[in-house]
């Protein structure tokens, strides 16, 4: 019996007495605290990010270091000059694009915990677009690559949308599911039909030279993808938080029954919502491709996916906070990589830090309860 | 009415110069109140007087940021609703909070679970709950998922895990809102039965009717200051309201409007569905309803009103049977369409259809504007200064009592909730509005207020279908009264020459004609 969540939402009654019964067993919610004045709100994730640092610094000692020094030291690494941060971005892009893609899709109350497949799918069309037609004018190339990309990863995950929207198959699984096929699937093409013959591994040929973004600073492999970054990042914020279409992928997410009612088709809200999410992913895919590695293999993906669903649900979808939460992600990998060159403490001490910053942070946004309700959903699926 | 007369020595519990403020609203203000042993104890006011507040205090859900609680004599600092409990209150909520997957007996002991070492005790448990549940004449298999009761059954087991707690101060939050008349009785022989056991009660109802029916004293609340505390006998219906509202001139009797014209604008054939989760199936229904006329559905709950609803404004597909709106065949159309043909919806369940709960109140009063982008429209900037300036008008015109149009939803009282909605689907000037317990937790003044605008509305053409659990409502209002029993129109009979009873008989199946309408 479930009785220690009931129990807290018992003595937690101003915030839950609002919630209606069926709402409460409905969804997973990122509950709005949007009324808070900012300082109050940053309180908590500063609180977070000051015992990761403390962590830290434990670890570092307890390997025999100065914990002070070797810390700035890894700090300087990642922070230090124009080009170290530079380099602690270039890293990031894809990773920022992804997470805003996921956050998107989960505010219309979507899992698409398919980011990872999706990244997949969106760099090996990356790839092909990149190494099979051109060259070409670069920026034209690109754009093809992007495009074709986006429409790849849109397409599977409108495809899963549909799924849930029109059979109601849940989400949850089919993305997790779609994960394993779309990935096996992109190795057997880079190690069967569509291999590079010069080389060993499984990877595909290398794209034309215009299908790469330059360098913006020399050495850092910061590119001009950035940009284009940049710019979905904004765009996406736009879309989730202040246009039109966001208002009805929001209400769907958080009230379906009230976005039912007054006239927004939900299925449409959560296929569309689930394509751009998808969209989101694959052009994360084709950056690993187009800004550093140049072609697809088959361990390209690195999990950022798994990172991005993460991020989306430490920041509770709200695309701001993805984007910090993204930032110290990647300063905190590159600083444990400059911690591994001044000292032994292996750079698996981000990995550490990291999973405890994450228990921490999702103990905060509740991610927990989110789960709990989850488990209600399937127990629910089960019941009809 | 109970041992009140015998005069009670000694109050059992006194709140005095309560104040609590959320930022900018001041709640309560200097509020007095006190509570004597075996009295039932009105508390009215309008909507977003501070009713709930205090007792949320007194529950100690919220800290007071001035005055003193005192129980039996003593003051006593509540912190948590625990402290509460453990002092012998127990709070049945404007929404109820029952864990609907649980059952009957872990929803009554939750919290206070007997049993060693985190161990549930089922055997002792069950013991325990017998009493209350005899008390109450709850005759309920313990092991039933709440789940699966009706509000009735679940708002009786709200009062008897509050027994099992040992409650001898129950505040009850518009425990009536969701009951049907019968029901309502019901609770009121109960009260009463524990007024004279020695509990005491604190009421809240926006129902005059039901505040004289039980009630021993009555407090009047007015934008969160005490205004009277008076025994029930020395008032009457409009004297509290002048108190609630200060004004004089509020009108509890019939609506005055225009007399109906004569084109149909909504006609319904043949309609069924199946069998809804919570509701009996719609058995082919027939009627019409002509411009500017409003035609009331009475019933008891769970026969139908809540599926023709939702059929009506097209959330649920029927099996058979046909819509039409002004001459267009509304029955395969989304609901979006059906909007966009002049249709409008006031859903029964505010918190769940009616509002976004956690969105802001803007962005529940921009429904009906924001449906009408198409295209391209998608992309742009949803809430403009324009809509935004609309938005403040609209709190102002429907008199929403809030801290502005960003404040979320749930910080609104119940009533402020449904001006939200009411707001919105009067103002898109809709053909035909079906409205579904329109003021269900409204208090008097606003309700006058809302009717004014639905007659406004049907001096414009507008046809309206009420749905409503509320005989009164349905009399004030309707020119014709429709009564569904089983999923079918049982009953016709026009609003001036019938009577609450002679519905009454109708919506218990007694007097079925047998004709569907
Ligand atoms: N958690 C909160 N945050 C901000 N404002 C609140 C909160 N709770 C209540 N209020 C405000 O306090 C005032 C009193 O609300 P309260 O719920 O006590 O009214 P009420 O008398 O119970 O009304 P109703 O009859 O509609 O239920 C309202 O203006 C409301 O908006
Ligand atoms: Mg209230």
């Amino acid at each position: 019996m479930n009785t220690q969540t009931a129990t807290a939402q018992q003595a937690d009654p101003q915030r839950k007495s609002h919630l209606p019964e069926g709402d409460r067993r409905r969804r997973p919610k990122a509950s709005g605290r949007a009324g808070m004045p900012l300082a109050r709100r940053l309180i908590q994730p500063a609180f977070i990010l000051v015992a990761g640092l403390i962590m830290a610094l434990v670890l570092i000692a307890a390997q025999g270091y100065e914990p002070f020094s070797t810390l700035g030291a890894g700090l300087d690494y990642a922070l230090g000059n124009p080009a170290s941060i530079a380099r602690t971005l270039a890293w990031g892009l894809p990773l920022f694009v992804a997470s805003i893609g996921v956050c998107l899709a989960y505010r219309s109350g979507m899992f698409n915990i398919g980011a990872e497949g999706q990244i997949y799918a969106g760099a090996m069309a990356a790839a092909l677009a990149g190494a099979y037609i051109g060259p070409m004018l670069s920026g034209l190339h690109l754009l093809l690559c992007l495009l074709f990309a986006a429409v790849v990863g849109g397409l599977i995950a409108a495809g899963l949308g549909w799924l849930r929207a029109a059979w109601g198959v849940d989400e949850v699984l089919s993305t997790l599911l779609s994960n394993y096929i779309i990935m096996l699937f992109c190795a057997y093409l880079a190690t069967s039909p569509l291999r590079d013959p010069a080389r060993q591994s499984g990877t595909t040929k290398e794209v034309f030279d215009t299908a790469m973004f330059g360098e913006i600073m020399p050495r850092t492999q910061l590119t001009s993808a950035l940009f284009v970054v940049i710019v979905l990042c904004a765009a996406t914020w736009w879309l989730s938080e202040r246009s039109v279409t966001g208002y009805r992928w929001r209400m769907t997410g958080e009230s379906p029954d009230f976005a039912a009612a007054s006239g927004i088709s939900v299925k449409k809200a959560r296929i569309a919502s689930m394509a751009t999410s998808g969209a989101l992913c694959g052009i994360g895919g084709a950056l690993l491709v187009t800004a550093s590695q140049g072609r697809f293999w088959t361990e390209i993906g690195t999990g950022i996916g798994w990172d991005a669903v993460l991020i989306a649900l430490i920041s509770r979808a709200r695309p701001v906070p993805a984007i910090i939460w993204v930032s110290v992600y990647c300063i905190m990998r590159s600083a444990a990589r400059g911690i591994e060159q001044v000292s032994t403490v292996p750079s698996e001490l981000s990995l550490v830090l990291i999973s405890g910053i994450i228990i921490a942070a999702a103990a905060r946004a509740g991610i927990f309860s989110q789960f709990t309700a989850l488990k209600q959903r399937f127990a629910h699926v089960k019941g009809h | 009415m109970s041992s009140n007369d015998q005069a009670a020595p000694s109050p059992v519990l006194e709140l005095q110069g309560i104040t609590k403020t959320f930022g900018p609203v001041v709640a309560n203000e200097n509020v007095n109140f006190d509570l004597y042993p075996g009295e039932i104890h009105a508390l009215v006011g309008e909507n977003g007087a501070g009713k709930t507040t205090l007792m949320r205090i007194l529950f100690g859900m919220y800290r007071p940021n001035a005055g003193s609680i005192r129980l039996g004599g003593r003051e006593v600092e509540l912190k948590k609703p625990m402290d509460a409990i453990e002092h012998g209150i127990g709070m049945v909520h404007q929404h109820f909070m029952l864990v609907p997957s649980f059952s009957v007996l872990e929803n009554i002991t939750l919290g206070a679970e007997p049993g060693a070492g985190g161990l549930f005790d089922r055997g002792r448990a069950e013991e325990a709950a017998r009493g209350p549940m005899e008390r109450l004449g709850l005759a309920l298999d313990p092991s039933t998922v709440t789940g699966s009761l009706n509000v009735a059954t679940q708002q009786k087991l709200e009062i008897t895990k509050v027994l099992y707690r040992g409650a001898k101060i129950i505040i009850l939050d518009e425990p009536t809102a969701v009951l049907t008349p019968q029901e309502t009785e019901e609770l009121f022989v109960l009260l009463k039965k524990l007024a004279a056991d020695g509990s005491s009660i604190i009421f809240i109802s926006h129902k005059l009717r039901e505040v004289f029916a039980v009630a021993d004293r009555i407090t009047v609340l007015r934008n969160g200051r005490t205004v009277s505390t008076t025994p029930a006998r020395d008032l009457d219906a409009s004297a509290v309201v002048a108190a609630m509202t200060g004004r004089s001139d509020v009108n509890l009797g019939r609506i005055t409007r225009n007399a109906p014209e004569d084109d149909v604008v909504l006609s319904v054939s043949g309609l069924s569905t199946a069998k809804f989760e919570h509701d009996a199936a719609l058995d082919s229904i027939n009627f019409e309803v002509r411009a500017g006329e409003v035609v009331g559905i009475a019933g008891v709950e769970g026969n139908g009103q809540s599926a023709l609803a939702e059929t009506l404004i097209g959330t649920a597909a029927p099996l058979a049977g046909k819509i039409e709106l002004a001459g267009t065949d509304l029955t395969r159309l989304a609901v979006s369409a059906r909007r966009d043909l002049g249709l409008s919806y006031v859903p029964e369940d505010r918190h769940r259809e009616g509002i976004p709960i956690n969105g802001s109140v803007l962005e529940g009063l921009a429904a009906g504007t924001l449906r009408r982008h198409r295209g391209w429209n998608g992309l742009a900037n949803a809430f403009p200064r324009a809509l935004q300036a609309w938005g403040t008008d609209m709190i102002s015109k429907y008199a929403i009592r809030t801290s502005g149009r960003n404040a979320k939803c749930h910080t609104l009282s119940g009533g402020n909730q449904q001006k939200i909605v009411m707001a919105r689907e009067l103002e898109e000037q809709p053909k035909c509005i079906v409205l579904a317990q329109p003021t269900r937790g409204v208090d008097l003044g606003a309700i006058e207020f809302l009717y004014d605008r639905i007659a406004e509305a049907t001096a414009r053409s507008c046809a309206v279908v009420l749905i409503s659990a509320d005989l009164d409502e349905i009399l004030r209002l309707s020119d014709r009264v429709l009564v569904m029993y089983r999923g079918r129109m049982v009953a016709e009979e026009t609003a001036t020459e019938t009577s609450r009873e002679e519905l009454g008989m109708h919506m218990t199946g007694a007097k079925a004609l047998g004709t569907a309408a």
